[in-house]
């Protein structure tokens, strides 16, 4: 009885042992993988090389950018057609006030 | 028969499962532990690298920006210069129908007569000599023809003589004059459409702020 008790706590040693060490394992090939991808890419960017991706997203970034910009463009110029009819009148009489002579 | 070493066995039996369930548990939450902290680290090498890659092709990644956003600003700033010359001309064209009211005499405000002499004054102070020769739209000849004698005379105070002769063709023009002296050397154009254009010219920047749209 003693002995198959000792041997269920030896065993879970173990196991837990593997557990421990299977994370470890993978935890550095994790970080080994991220490292040499990183390298990688640092190397390629320096060449000019695998940026497709990248110029692609500042692409997508901008055209977003620029279809904001244009839409609140169409906005302003709409907004600087709404001129009160007073404005209107008094920059008309400034007009004729200037064409008929003093 | 007594129970009690039955129970004790079950006791212990018990507590081993529970020690072995502990070290299981405890061994599991050192692994994700060790995992989380791996994930973060990956994490922090991609940034990392993003940054060193982004810094290496900056100049790129803007040249791309600048010259998509580049030039939707220079489509909207266009669509702004558009509108604000939109409503310029809406300005000029009123100024245009209110000038052809005037000139027709259907404004109640303005005397166009008095105008039209004010205009011819001008135009002979500019030419200067003895003779002024003025055309005009068929409507104003008429009339400048009638009050010669009256006009001549507002001409000749003002400007210190100078005959005042028409040109028998009428012009197309909905105002004013155009004047030219005897030998036709000296000839200036006084019309309201001419006067309107010269405006433009000059008064663009101040209708521009009555209106605020500078």
């Amino acid at each position: 009885m003693g002995e198959r008790l000792q041997r269920l706590l030896d065993e879970a040693e173990k196991e837990a042992e593997v557990k421990v060490a299977a994370a470890g394992k993978r935890a550095e090939e994790m970080v080994a993988k991220a490292k040499t991808d990183s390298e990688r890419r640092r190397t390629m960017a320096q060449r000019g090389y695998g940026i497709d991706e990248l110029l692609k997203e500042a692409e997508d970034n901008a055209k977003k950018e620029a279809n904001k910009m244009i839409k609140d463009f169409t906005k302003k110029a709409e907004t600087v057609k709404e001129v009160t009819e007073d404005k209107m009148e008094a920059a008309v009489a400034l007009v004729l006030r200037e064409v008929f002579p003093s | 028969m007594s129970s009690k070493p039955l129970d004790l066995e079950t006791q212990l039996i018990e507590r081993i499962i529970k020690q072995r369930n502990n070290q299981i548990a405890k061994a599991e939450k050192n692994a994700n532990k060790i995992t989380k902290s791996a994930e973060e680290e990956v994490e922090r090498i991609k940034k990392e690298s993003e940054a060193q890659v982004l810094s290496l092709i900056g100049s790129d990644l803007r040249a791309v920006r600048d010259r998509i956003v580049g030039s939707a600003e220079l489509e909207g700033r266009k669509m702004m210069m558009l509108s604000r010359q939109e409503l310029l001309s809406q300005v000029f064209d009123e100024s245009m129908k209110r000038l052809t009211k005037v000139a027709e005499g259907k404004d109640k405000v303005i005397d166009y007569k008095g105008v039209l002499v004010k205009l011819i004054i001008e135009t002979a102070s500019g030419i200067g000599g003895e003779e002024f020769i003025i055309s005009a739209n068929k409507r104003d000849l008429a009339y400048l023809k009638k009050n010669l004698k009256s006009i001549q005379k507002q001409v000749s105070d003002t400007v210190g003589g100078g005959e005042i002769k028409f040109d028998d063709e009428p012009i197309d023009v909905i105002g004013g004059i155009v004047m030219r002296n005897s030998d036709g050397s000296k000839t200036f154009h006084n019309t309201l459409e001419g006067r309107l254009v010269n405006v433009r010219g000059r008064l663009q920047a101040d209708v521009g702020k009555i209106l605020e749209v500078i």
